[in-house]
């Protein structure tokens, strides 16, 4: 199953190839391969301390990386500094406290545009449009918003600085079911909209839905790689990894 | 996690109910209120010193509050950073200009033209030394993942070599700041026709008072108007998310030393000015209404501090016409205890985290 | 042969204020290389322990010669070898410098121990200067300023006043170890384990159902009754006090850097630093030209704490961390 079954569709806008990182002298991913084609949005899921997180991480310099390469539309930006990286046109929302608190909505989104240089107030119009909910809320103090609506600051923020690859870690961890599938319709729009999107999801059924392509990583190493629908449908991903029971079941509607 | 946070609380509970404690709360709140006001206004006199004096701290204070809150220090050197800035005003004082040009005093004021020479001169030495502290020690520890008792303690030995290399150079006599004599302005005032209450302020407090708030509201502006001050609230925040923003944090670290270190220098330097004289334990000995202040404020909330200064500026004041002025740290440290039992993140903030 | 003797002297004095120093250090090292408090009010501490020993073995005073100064326990005298042959009085106010210290940590501890750490750091700072300043301007009960002078000493008479200190040191000596002992036994107990726990996780040990708080408070109150062990056998020291002699300085910043320089977290380490800086310190006096200059001393000790922490931040001593 460690063979990649399909290759990506288009043409590649990130490319993780044997990537090997992690904390100090810890090492947790282990040789991990990663395509994510130019407007597919693509889902990483598997068990804790598969190295999900760790991945995403590493793009960001969260984590150590001692083997492999990232590229972005063909040039490596692996080790590159977070600053230029925004500038290179990625972005990412970690996974938990991804809001300045003390910051007003406008503040933080402003924040996200800090390495643009022009044209800053064309992206915080967008931005209002595409999240009216934070509209209402533009002058208040981040940390008086809900978890929805934090992940979608935190969305907003990256979004501003008008990336064309999202990496996105567990944006809907913690939240309410109705509101996982908001957060997970809203990022499918930004998708839409011509984003790249790798996310990294516990929701690992309601992400697969949305998603073009997922990757399944097992203990540091890629598991299995499908369309999103071949990994519903099959038996064996069901019941291992998305705790589906009835095998061959694509249409269970349990949750895990 | 439930810790028995109160015993007292809960002993007169059990006793009187949770209503009865309410009411007895807010009885003893008003009195306490009341006394307070009817204190501040029969020492009117000292409530006006208070507010001066706090003016002082406040320059201080919003320094240490910001340095605090942005790196997560509670920089036990930044009372020497005032007087490091104070010496070398009296360096500009002694060495630079020409004796003369500080024999013509300013308006009502007891210096010259020459502060203004120094205050600038001051100001930058201290900010750059500052920073130079911070990228030769507390940019190492930081990224070693130090805990902040550590870099505070760094900061205790920055503070101890700070002094002693001052007390090297210039000796441990009190240093005099150049001044020309000037009358106190004085204003009587007649309380509800039972008393008369002669108000004195020497004319430099009011010169203080006028730069703290100017400087202070400048400070405000930059951390709210500015992208850098923005920056810099969002790192104080999270530094992490605010490296992964694509925040430039090394250099936000370095404009809070820049800022707080040149607070610190202004401080000091107007401190000395007010009281004519200096010595090398000046600032140090600020150190404990200081952190009164940054405590009563909220810590890490500059504008707080500058209103928590303010506050204990005025305790410490009006304190004097019951208890010997030598008491006054006393009085500080007994505003810390009792601030830190009623309100733990200030009187007017709310927690950061 | 009278340099020799004030060699000799010296050596003894040494001595004594470096072991006074090492039982001190014992009690921080309790409170920042075990618990994790960090106490810049060592001062606090230190002077209560001295002014407590010292008011109650003092005999009281001749009122002719003081007009505020009131009141003296006079332990010296009903305690002491000419009624009962030994001096009693001795271990007696010890125990009640460490009582009174235990108390005053106790109820300060309660209030800023529950906050976060640094709260801690503000408040004692404040305990040192306050009480410092309750001695310097209660005349009553120190006499102020002039402090107390000719304060009784343990096992007087036995030997010459000149080589007194070559007396004291036993005694010294043996409060150290026996501080020693009893401080590392309680360290390896299971009181000990669960203060070691809070120091690396609070959470932890708040899971398995340990109050953290009261167990900071119980190690703040001990560490602080070492305090003030150590600030009554430097009362009995130097023969007399006054409140100058508990400057931040030589009350609280040396015996940080001493910590620092030993290796904080073992209280060998404590130990080692206070004899290493103290010699260092007590003997550059006799150094030539500016090298002996006590404000340059004053720089090289703050220079030291910041580099030790840079180059070196286990001190000579590192802790060996046992696994749980």
């Amino acid at each position: 199953m460690s063979e990649p079954v399909v290759e990506a569709a288009v043409s590649p806008a990130l490319e993780i190839a044997g990537l090997e990182a992690g904390y100090g002298p810890t090492l947790i991913t282990r040789g991990i391969s990663i395509v994510v084609g130019v407007g597919e949005m693509v889902t990483i899921i598997g068990p804790n301390g598969s190295g999900k997180s760790t991945t995403i991480k590493a793009i960001f310099g969260l984590a150590d990386v001692s083997a492999g390469t990232i590229r972005l539309h063909g040039d490596e930006i692996t080790g590159e500094r977070a600053d230029r990286l925004i500038e290179m046109g990625i972005g990412y929302v970690p996974q938990a406290g991804n809001v300045f608190p003390t910051l007003s909505v406008r503040e933080n989104v402003e924040m996200g545009a800090f390495t643009m240089r022009s044209n800053v107030r064309r992206g915080m119009e967008q931005v209002q449009e595409l999240f009216p909910l934070l509209r209402e809320r533009w002058d208040s103090k981040a940390g008086h918003l809900s978890g929805g609506q934090r992940q979608m600051l935190a969305l907003a923020r990256a979004l501003v600085a008008e990336p064309s690859v999202l990496l996105l870690d567990e944006p809907t961890a913690g939240l309410a079911p109705q509101i996982v599938d908001q957060v997970l319709v809203q990022i499918k729009e930004i998708n839409e909209s011509g984003v790249s999107i790798l996310l990294v999801e516990q929701n690992a059924i309601k992400a697969l839905r949305h998603s073009d392509r997922a990757y399944v990583l097992a203990r540091g190493r890629n598991f299995a790689e499908d369309t999103a629908g071949g990994l519903l449908q099959n038996p064996d991903i069901g019941r291992v990894f998305l705790g589906l029971s009835g095998a061959a079941n694509g249409e269970a509607e349990s949750e895990i | 996690m439930v810790i028995n946070t109160n015993a007292l609380r809960d002993a007169v509970v059990s006793i009187v109910g949770e209503r009865g404690f309410k009411a007895i709360e807010r009885s003893v709140l008003v009195f306490v209120f009341a006394l307070a006001v009817w204190a501040l206004i029969w020492q009117l006199d000292l409530t006006v010193n208070g507010l001066l004096v706090g003016s002082v701290y406040a320059l201080g204070a919003v320094g240490l509050s910001l340095v605090y809150g942005n790196l997560h220090l509670p920089n036990i050197a930044h009372g020497d950073y005032m007087t490091l800035g104070a010496f070398v005003a009296l360096f500009v004082f002694g060495s630079l200009v020409p004796e003369v040009w500080s024999q013509n005093s300013v308006g009502p004021f007891t210096f010259s033209y020459t502060l203004f020479i120094a205050l600038p001169i001051g100001v930058a030495f201290v900010a750059v030394f500052a920073v130079a502290v911070d990228q030769l020690v507390y940019r190492t520890m930081r990224r070693r993942g130090a805990l902040p008792g550590v870099m505070a303690l760094a900061s205790l030995g920055v503070a101890i070599a700070l002094r002693g290399f001052i007390q090297y150079i210039w000796g441990t006599e009190v240093e005099h700041f150049p001044r020309v004599s000037k009358k106190f302005f004085i204003w009587t005032v007649d309380l509800f026709h039972l008393q008369d209450v002669q108000v004195r302020v020497p004319p430099d407090m009011i010169f203080v008072a006028a730069a703290a708030i100017v400087l202070t509201l400048a400070t405000y502006l930059f951390l709210n108007m500015t992208k850098w001050g923005k920056a810099m609230r969002a790192a104080a925040d999270n530094e992490d998310l605010a490296r992964v923003t694509g925040i430039d944090v090394e250099r936000t670290n370095l404009l809070t030393w820049v800022i707080g270190g040149g607070m610190a220098a202004a401080a000091g330097i107007l401190f000395a000015t007010g009281q004519g004289q200096l010595l090398t334990i000046s600032g140090w000995k600020l150190l404990i209404p200081l952190f009164a202040a940054v405590v009563a404020g909220g810590i890490g909330n500059p504008y707080g501090a500058f209103a928590g200064a303010i506050f204990v500026g005025v305790v410490g004041e009006v304190s004097t016409a019951w208890l010997e002025p030598s008491y006054k740290p006393a009085v500080f440290f007994a505003a810390i205890i009792v601030l830190l039992l009623v309100r733990p993140n200030g009187l007017f903030g709310q927690s950061r985290s | 042969m009278v340099e020799f003797e004030g060699i000799i002297l010296h050596i003894g004095s040494f001595l004594v204020i470096a072991g006074i120093y090492a039982i001190i250090n014992v009690g921080l090292n309790v409170h920042y290389g075990h618990t994790g408090l960090f106490n810049i009010g060592i001062a606090a501490f230190f002077a209560l322990g001295a002014y407590t020993a010292s008011i109650l073995v003092m005999p009281p005073p001749n009122p002719d010669l003081y007009q505020r100064y009131e009141w003296g326990g006079n332990l010296a005298f009903t305690l002491g070898s000419e009624r009962i042959g030994f001096d009693l009085w001795f271990p007696l106010v010890l125990i009640a410098a460490a009582a009174v210290c235990a108390a005053v940590a106790y109820l300060v501890g309660s209030v800023t121990i529950r906050l976060r750490g640094d709260y801690l750091a503000i408040t004692t700072l404040g305990l040192g200067e306050t009480i410092r300043l309750v001695f310097t301007n209660e005349g009553w009960l120190a006499d102020g300023t002039r402090g107390l002078n000719g304060i009784p000493r343990v096992m007087d008479g036995l030997v010459d006043p000149h080589w007194y200190d070559f007396v004291f040191l036993p005694l010294v000596l043996i409060v150290l170890v026996i501080v020693y002992f009893v401080s590392q036994r309680l360290a390896a107990s299971p009181w000990g384990r669960v203060i070691l726990a809070i120091r690396e996780n609070e959470d932890t040990v708040e899971v398995v159902g340990k109050n953290a708080f009261q167990f900071k408070l119980q190690a703040f109150a001990y560490g602080a009754a070492l305090m003030g062990i150590g600030g009554a056998l430097y009362a009995f020291a130097k023969h007399s006090i006054t409140p100058a002699a508990f400057e931040p300085f030589f009350a609280t910043f040396i015996i940080w850097a001493m910590l620092i320089l030993g290796g904080s977290g073992n209280h060998r380490g404590a130990i080692l630093g206070s004899f290493v800086l103290w010699a260092v310190i007590s003997s550059s006096q006799f150094l030539p030209g500016f090298l002996g200059d006590p404000n340059l001393r004053l720089a090289v000790i703050g220079l030291l704490i910041v580099v030790v922490l840079l180059v070196r931040p286990a001190g000579l001593i590192p802790e060996t961390r046992t696994r749980t």
